[in-house]
């Protein structure tokens, strides 16, 4: 197919309280009406029904915050990265803040297909002790498996956890809990996600405040390596 | 718990919002929003829409308000909408009273709280978001509370909600907003009673305090008259009006949701001289006041740049009538018929006229159907509502949309019109199918016509505020005559439930013996009564019967011109002598030519004679105050 974009910039960005329970697809267009905003030359899907060419690197679940997230966005003419952050900064709303921005080979394969897990800071309200909360994450890890389902549509599947969840880590007291990190895998078929494994936990409904730190790219590494977000010199793998 | 600050706000939402649906419509931070520093700012107004976000943030009053305060560096204004049902029983759960978006301080601590009454439909969740808010329901049990304002059509017949608001803004509230809260504030930090503020702000126009005013009722039940118990209130409360219309709002609040509008709006032209007897919008919003095509096209412009919205609409209650309109569509289509912003133009007349437009702003798209409203089925009924176009021409002009690609024509009706025959009835499925044929001569089974039905709702201020609802039983065997005839491939037609229709009636038709009903209803379980699936008949039904009050007693039941009107000290500025004749001239099937050709001294003229004369002669679609037409004008006034 002819298209006709000569840039693919990839935006590094951290959103806030403020946006944490806007949907995906909603996210997608209130960046759509900030570029435009910004009067960049976003660059469209040919054919019957346009769509802007972005491409984000994973959907941020309803409800979490994120410190980096990532989205390749495809322009019709280039632009020089600091133009184009400070024309986006002043065009995003208040609760999504670009942090960096780098043009990369437009041949990369797509963002999406590179995710290979995440950082994750997750706080919840217990009145557990330090040691009971430890318990807990300790109980977890030493499970041999942990299956979860999922709905996908009118389908059920069924997935184990168990190999999802890295460094999973008691990080302390909070204002109104506890606090844990971990490193969840994203496999095809099966994306681990904190609130998964908060309900494996026995925190099915508690509030929480759930933090996606950094998305893991290119063939995830155990905890040490992490591709920074796609900021990069070395272009990933092709698939 | 008590929560009071926007801080215990923000972590109850945190317990919450994962659980409802559409959490973003309770989260603010929206691009364009306004947050401005809550302990510099002098004078606080929350706005408040009563029913959901979704809705209230699609109405073009409540941004025009938003932006009034806002440009004030003494003062600010915030958003609240009514929650949805689920958020609601959340929010009770919690304990969480309603709150301001973009600080999330809680209703209470506002000095105004602005309501926008834009229909009868919203008198329940007034009740429900008082109660959310924390206030007393009661504006007389109000101490030291925010002023409870109301403001936007509903207001034109204030009666039945007289017990919930302090006071009632009637007209256009640009300037108005400004000029009360600033009042009222600067009253209540002099330590004036609530009394005495309330006194300051029933002298200021289009202010209607109701607690100033009494009903008095003759032995049969009719209204005798309702008089000032104050020597300060007026006797009449007029309307107030900008004779310019301000500059437009460009800067409007992005929403991260689907909205029901997803899109900026320019109003092109306030009011209409078309006349039409049934419509209340037609009369309350004279004169007609024109925005310059240059001022439109750059707000269009700006509006883009400000909000990166892929629609931008151009609103009038008759597009056609913009004096400019071919010139403006054409300039649009050139300066944006590249890019991906559309332009919408509802409120076009059936004329092929119109299909020129459409086309010129859609380009090669076919974006949605064509939309008409004749109304009425036959040329005499439409003679009688003031709409005059014969059918002839509307077929004509069918054949046009069909044939330029458009697939879809929608057409709306009334039944219920005065003097209307079960002919006239008939004629709507003959009409419809003789759309259909046109559509498939033109385009084939593609083509497809959608026919929507209401009744006739007899609204105050209107030609038509003494005519009465139809019978249930007669619009029950005309809607079922309707869905027998209008059975057919590519023929979609739907219509409105006759006992929503009968509510509408009676609440805008009301007097304040409503009132109590509209509260009982409430406690019953009514809310969201616009909402079609929310609405509880067997809750109204209850509390009329509680009260002892018959329903038709107020819809149906037909007034004579003799008879004293709820809404009778409220003037909208055009003369109840004008709308008898109107009305009778309406059942006489004469019709009445558009008033920019001729005045027919409605009364805008002689009313707002300092405002006219404060504008160019081409500002108001009336004539000028000058030479033989002033005469005219005066002479018949």
């Amino acid at each position: 197919m002819n298209e006709t974009y000569v840039q693919r910039m990839r935006v590094t960005f951290r959103t806030e309280d403020t946006v944490k329970y806007v949907g995906h697809l909603d996210m997608f267009r209130a960046w759509e009406r900030a570029i435009r905003r910004a009067r960049l030359p976003l660059a469209y899907t040919q054919g019957f029904n346009p769509q802007p060419r972005m491409q984000f690197a994973a959907a941020l679940p309803v409800g979490f915050t994120g410190e980096g997230e990532v989205v390749d966005i495809f322009l019709n003419d280039a632009v020089a990265p600091e133009e184009l952050l400070d024309r986006l900064s002043a065009a995003l709303p208040p609760g999504i803040r670009p942090l960096a921005a780098a043009p990369v080979p437009r041949e990369w394969p797509s963002l999406q297909s590179q995710v290979r897990g995440a950082d994750y800071r997750v706080e919840v309200e217990t009145v557990d002790g330090d040691d009971a909360f430890a318990a807990r994450l300790g109980a977890f890890q030493e499970r041999p498996e942990a299956w979860r389902s999922r709905r996908k549509g009118k389908e059920v599947a069924r997935y184990d956890l168990r190999p999802l969840v890295h460094d999973l880590r008691h990080t302390g007291r909070t204002a109104f809990g506890h606090a844990f990190q971990v490193i969840m895998r994203a496999e095809p078929g099966a994306t681990g996600r904190p609130d998964e494994l908060l309900a494996e936990l026995g925190f099915e409904a508690a509030p929480r405040r759930v933090i996606r730190l950094a998305l893991h790219f290119g063939d995830a590494p155990e905890g040490s390596g992490v591709t920074p977000a796609g900021l990069s010199d070395n272009p990933p793998p092709a698939d | 718990m008590i929560l009071h600050n926007p801080v215990a706000i923000s972590r109850a939402l945190d317990r919450i919002l994962p659980f409802v649906q559409k959490p973003a419509r309770y989260t603010g931070g929206e691009f364009n929003s306004i947050v401005k520093d809550w302990d510099a700012t002098a004078v606080k107004v929350a706005l408040v829409f009563p029913d959901v976000y979704d809705l209230g943030m699609s109405n073009l009053g409540l941004a025009i308000l938003y932006d009034a305060v806002n440009s004030k560096a003494d003062m600010l204004a915030e958003r609240a909408f009514l929650p949805w049902v689920d958020m609601l029983e959340a929010m009770k759960r919690e304990e969480l009273p309603l709150f301001s978006l973009e600080t999330r301080h809680p209703l209470k601590q506002f000095d105004v709280i602005g309501v926008s009454l834009a229909y009868e439909q919203l008198y329940t969740n007034v009740l429900e978001l008082l109660e959310l808010a924390g206030l007393p329901l009661l504006a007389a049990e109000r101490e030291h509370e925010p002023l409870v304002l109301a403001g936007g059509s509903a207001c034109l017949n204030p009666e039945p909600m007289h017990a919930y608001f302090d006071a009632f803004f009637i007209g256009e509230g640009e300037d108005a907003i400004t000029e009360i809260s600033r009042t009222w504030a600067g009253a209540r930090r002099q330590g004036l009673s609530r009394m005495a503020a309330l006194a300051a702000l029933s002298k200021l126009e289009g202010v209607y305090v109701p607690a100033f005013y009494d009903a008095v009722y003759r032995p049969d039940g009719t209204l005798d008259r309702t008089q000032p118990n104050r020597s300060e209130a007026r006797s009449v409360v007029t309307k107030r009006i900008v004779p310019v219309l301000p500059p437009p709002v460009t800067r409007f609040i992005v929403p991260f949701i689907d909205i029901v509008h997803n899109r900026a709006a320019i109003e092109i032209q306030r009011g209409c001289t078309r006349g039409c007897r049934f419509c209340q919008a037609g009369m309350i919003f004279r004169p007609v006041r024109e925005r310059p095509v240059a001022e439109v096209l750059e707000a269009v412009e700006a509006m883009v740049g400000e909000t990166g919205f892929e629609e931008v609409s151009f609103l009038s209650l008759s597009s056609s009538d913009y004096t400019r309109i071919g010139e403006l569509v054409g300039e649009v289509a050139a300066r944006h018929g590249g890019d991906k912003l559309s332009i919408g133009l509802p409120s076009l007349r059936i004329e092929s006229f119109s299909v020129d437009l459409l086309e010129k702003l859609e380009g090669g798209r076919r974006r949605s159907g064509f939309t008409f409203a004749p109304e009425a089925a036959t040329d005499r009924l439409r003679e009688v509502i003031n709409k005059p176009i014969a059918t002839e021409a509307l077929l004509e002009t069918a054949r046009e949309v069909y044939r330029r690609g458009w697939p879809t024509i929608k057409l709306y009706f009334m039944i219920g019109h005065p003097t209307q025959t079960l002919e006239d009835v008939q004629a709507i499925a003959d009409l419809a199918h003789a759309v259909r044929r046109v559509g498939f001569e033109e385009l084939g089974r593609k083509s497809s016509v959608r026919v929507g039905v209401s009744t006739l709702v007899p609204k105050p201020h209107t030609p038509f505020q003494w005519a009465s609802l139809a019978d249930e039983s007669t619009i029950r065997d005309q809607i079922a005559l309707l869905e027998r005839q209008l059975r057919a491939p590519g023929l979609f037609f739907s219509w409105n439930n006759p006992r929503e229709t009968l509510l509408e009636t009676v609440l805008s038709r009301g007097d304040r013996r409503l009132a109590p009903v509209i509260l009982r209803a409430w406690r019953l379980g009514a809310r969201f009564d616009g909402w079609g699936d929310q609405f509880n008949e067997a809750a109204w039904r209850q509390a009329f019967d509680e009260h002892g009050i018959d329903p038709d007693w107020y819809a149906r039941r037909p007034r004579d011109f003799e008879e004293t009107l709820p809404w009778d000290h409220i003037s909208v500025g055009v003369k109840r002598r004008y709308l008898e004749e109107e009305y009778r001239r309406a059942l006489r099937g004469e019709v009445t030519a558009d008033c920019r050709e001729h005045c027919y001294a409605c009364g805008i003229l002689t009313e707002f004679r300092e405002e006219r004369r404060s504008v160019a002669d081409d500002g108001w679609g009336c004539p000028p105050l000058s030479g033989a037409k002033r005469r005219s004008a005066g002479g018949a006034a």
